[in-house]
């Protein structure tokens, strides 16, 4: 046991002989999540110029205040005094013939201009603009109008930056635990005090476990900075600390296993940076960090269930969100992973760095 | 010319021994580049399910309509019936695998004929409010399309007009920004390797009792990080060609110069960085994170113009966005918009980091003790 404390110290302070790599490594996330909640504070609102004004056209103050259930604008308006045909704006709106009632049926005339290459805002700027126009004819339909009757699975939409905000910390645990793993072993080669650890006695599981205990220690301060400064600017507070603690602490045990692989394999920080880096996005977004996976159809599904994390950013988002998560599944999948990659994290040690297969 | 030469020569030994550098330009970009275009390059429609129990016609008709319409990315409909049964449809939905349940009742027609309100229920996920919007809107999509089929009431005209003269996907836009992404890192992480290098072979004290400015080693360090630049750069060209198609050649008269500006700024400051860092893996993690941070915010995923308040102000103050807007509009609109006053900026970025890496490097490495 008193080995174990002192490889943990070990560690621990040689944070301070590569303080640099050690801070960005627990920055990074911080950054991103900062960058990205500027790029969304306004949310899903598209500007766009309309012509004539609210106060000219009912049509225009409808798209103005064309909203989601939550509140949030569709379209952030801007009024042009002139036509718009000959303007230079980006996206814009022309109320040619206000739409009303006449002999029984509704008409109406509306220019809709696309200035962008872009099909996606394309899309966007189309489908908003639709959806204004079927909710203002509801208005003269009465009756006849189709009403849709929302049955969501959160009670309101999660603001964009505070849904990012959760996936990014799962992000963030990907790849502190990756780059704090793999640099705990690529030290050891780049310090040339690697041959201490083959010609060691100590058992391999002191050696491995200190590191892990170490690498997790770590990852749990760069976490709670993030749950900081997440809460701070999105006031998201998580719902269930316990879960929130097992299911980081096995993220972190999982990754921080998988990142001293990397480090053992490779030998090198500037590689297994790379590949950490590489392996972060690839299993982010895999694992339905930048969208639900199962747009991608059943079988890419499925083999997201393999990836630990899937199972993270799941039970992050039920922590704060609620919704419906298989909890059991989850944790329990996250453990399978954990048991499956330090067994062979095992194997590559005995073999790499401490058996004699390191000598040869 | 001949220190020049003959520090060309000696870091092109350094790099022969030991070539990792250049993976940093290529590899990065290219996961970069694989995972925009699995999530940005084949748009899939939204697995659904459009559960239709009316007893009438224009349930049927209601769904084909919901089914039916096409989004302008990548021409495929928005939403896919991915199951018809609604007992298994809520099983899915709920363990995630549809993203939405539409029920459309078995009075349906009878109340849409005699106007009585129809009601369809939507089941969905709202884990975030772009997620909502899009499950929202494209519903109201099938809905208009409804009633101008079926709803004799309904007349009114939206008329689509393009300025541009194409449509292209997100995806070609995004693969345009790693282009700069990779060109970018190649000739970053080249200069910095190199001189952690040296610092580890002990080499670098020399410059301190040369009697001559280390100038020529400066240059020789920028021109040898562009060529990397160049060397990664041309790789992702060459992945954007096998995977969008796009041919990036066409337009390297316009490409090539906003590409050296923006590399030699990146270079240049991977100068300053490295000269400052004390280990190579915080500078290498350091200006990786950076170089990415300020790619998504000058407008590396899509056009820096829809960029509103801060990071709207922050991207005026990165090279790159004006660097994409030039080959952007070279390779995708017909004519380049305010092509001096971006090239303007962009030397003048270069310049300023320019005179910042040469006095830092001249002072690190040659006249201070």
């Amino acid at each position: 046991m008193k080995r174990l404390g002192l490889v943990i110290k070990k560690e621990l302070l040689s944070v301070k002989a590569n303080l640099p790599f050690n801070l960005v490594t627990v920055l990074s996330p911080i950054l991103f999540f900062l960058m990205f909640a500027l790029m969304l504070a306004q949310d899903i609102s598209l500007p766009v110029v309309v012509h004539p004004g609210p106060d000219q056209s009912e049509l225009s103050e409808h798209i103005a205040g064309f909203s989601t259930p939550g509140g949030t604008p569709y379209f952030t308006t801007v009024v042009s005094p002139e036509p718009l045909e000959r303007t230079g704006y980006a996206n814009k709106i022309e109320v040619e013939e206000e739409p009303g009632l006449a002999g029984g049926i509704i008409t109406g005339r509306i220019v809709q201009y696309f200035e962008d290459v872009n099909s996606n805002m394309t899309k966007n700027f189309r489908n908003r603009l639709t959806g204004a126009v079927s909710s203002y004819l509801g208005g003269y339909l009465g009756g006849g109008a189709i009403s849709v009757e929302e049955i969501t699975q959160y009670p309101r939409d999660i603001p964009w930056s505070v849904s990012f905000g959760a996936s990014t910390l799962a992000m963030g645990i990907l790849l502190a635990g990756l780059l704090f793993g793999s640099l705990s072993f690529t030290q050891e080669w780049e310090q040339e005090v690697h041959k201490f650890l083959t010609l060691s006695p100590v058992k391999p599981w002191w050696v491995l476990g200190g590191k892990m205990v170490a690498g997790v220690l770590k990852g749990l301060l760069a976490t709670l900075l993030f749950l900081g400064v997440l809460g701070l600017l999105t006031r998201a507070i998580p719902a269930r600390w316990g879960l929130l603690t097992g299911t980081i602490v096995l993220a972190y045990g999982c990754m921080v296993s998988l990142g001293m692989l990397v480090g053992i394999l490779s030998r090198s920080t500037l590689v297994s940076f790379l590949v950490s880096l590489v392996g972060t996005l690839a299993l982010w977004i895999a694992g339905g960090g930048f969208g639900s996976m199962a747009v991608f159809g059943q079988w890419m599904y499925r083999l997201s269930l393999l990836n630990p994390a899937t199972h993270t950013l799941d039970l992050v988002r039920y922590v704060y969100f609620g919704g419906s998560a298989r909890i059991h599944a989850g944790v329990t999948a996250l453990i399978i992973s954990n048991l499956v990659v330090t067994s062979l994290l095992y194997v590559a040690y005995s073999r790499k760095v401490a058996g004699e297969g390191a000598i040869r | 010319m001949r220190l020049f030469l003959e520090e060309m020569r000696k870091i092109r030994r350094i790099f022969r021994a030991d070539p990792k550098p250049i993976l940093a330009g290529i590899i990065a970009p290219t996961a970069i580049l694989v995972v925009f275009a699995l999530t940005f390059g084949s748009f899939k429609p939204f697995p659904v399910s459009v559960v239709n129990h009316d007893r009438g016609p224009l349930g049927e008709a209601l769904q084909q309509e919901i089914l039916g319409q096409i989004s302008p990315l990548g021409a495929i409909p928005y939403f896919r019936n991915a199951e018809p049964d609604q007992e298994a449809a809520m099983r899915k939905y709920q363990a995630g695998q549809l993203l939405g349940v539409i029920v459309i009742p078995e009075d349906f027609t009878d109340k849409f004929q005699a106007a009585q309100g129809p009601k369809i229920v939507y089941y969905f996920n709202n884990y975030n409010t772009d997620l909502a919007k899009n499950l929202r809107l494209y519903l109201q999509e099938g809905v208009l399309s409804f009633y101008r089929q079926y709803q004799p009431a309904v007349a009114v005209e939206v008329k689509e007009v393009y300025t541009v003269n194409r449509q292209v996907e997100w995806f070609d836009i995004i693969a345009t920004g790693v282009l700069l992404l990779a060109t970018v890192l190649g000739g970053m992480f080249n200069f910095l390797y190199m001189l952690f290098k040296e610092r580890q072979y002990g080499t670098l004290l020399e410059y301190r009792l040369a009697p001559r400015s280390p100038s020529p080693s400066f240059w020789a360090r920028v021109v040898f990080a562009l060529l990397m630049s160049a060397i990664t750069g041309a790789v992702n060209g060459v992945l954007v060609y096998l995977m969008t198609g796009m041919d990036l050649w066409a337009h390297l008269g316009h490409i090539l110069p906003p590409l050296v500006l923006v590399s030699l700024c990146y270079i240049f400051s991977s100068a300053v960085f490295s000269l400052y860092a004390g280990t190579f893996a915080g500078a290498a993690v350091g200006s990786m994170v950076g170089a990415l941070l300020l790619w998504f915010m000058s407008g590396g995923i899509t056009s820096a113009k829809y960029a509103t308040g801060i990071i709207n102000t922050l991207s005026y103050q990165i090279p790159n966005r004006y660097a994409l807007s030039i080959i952007r509009d070279a390779v995708f609109a017909d004519q380049i918009e305010q092509l001096a006053t971006n090239y303007l900026i962009l030397a003048a970025f270069t310049l300023v980091s320019m005179t910042v890496a040469l006095a830092s490097y001249r002072r690190k490495m040659w006249s201070s003790l």
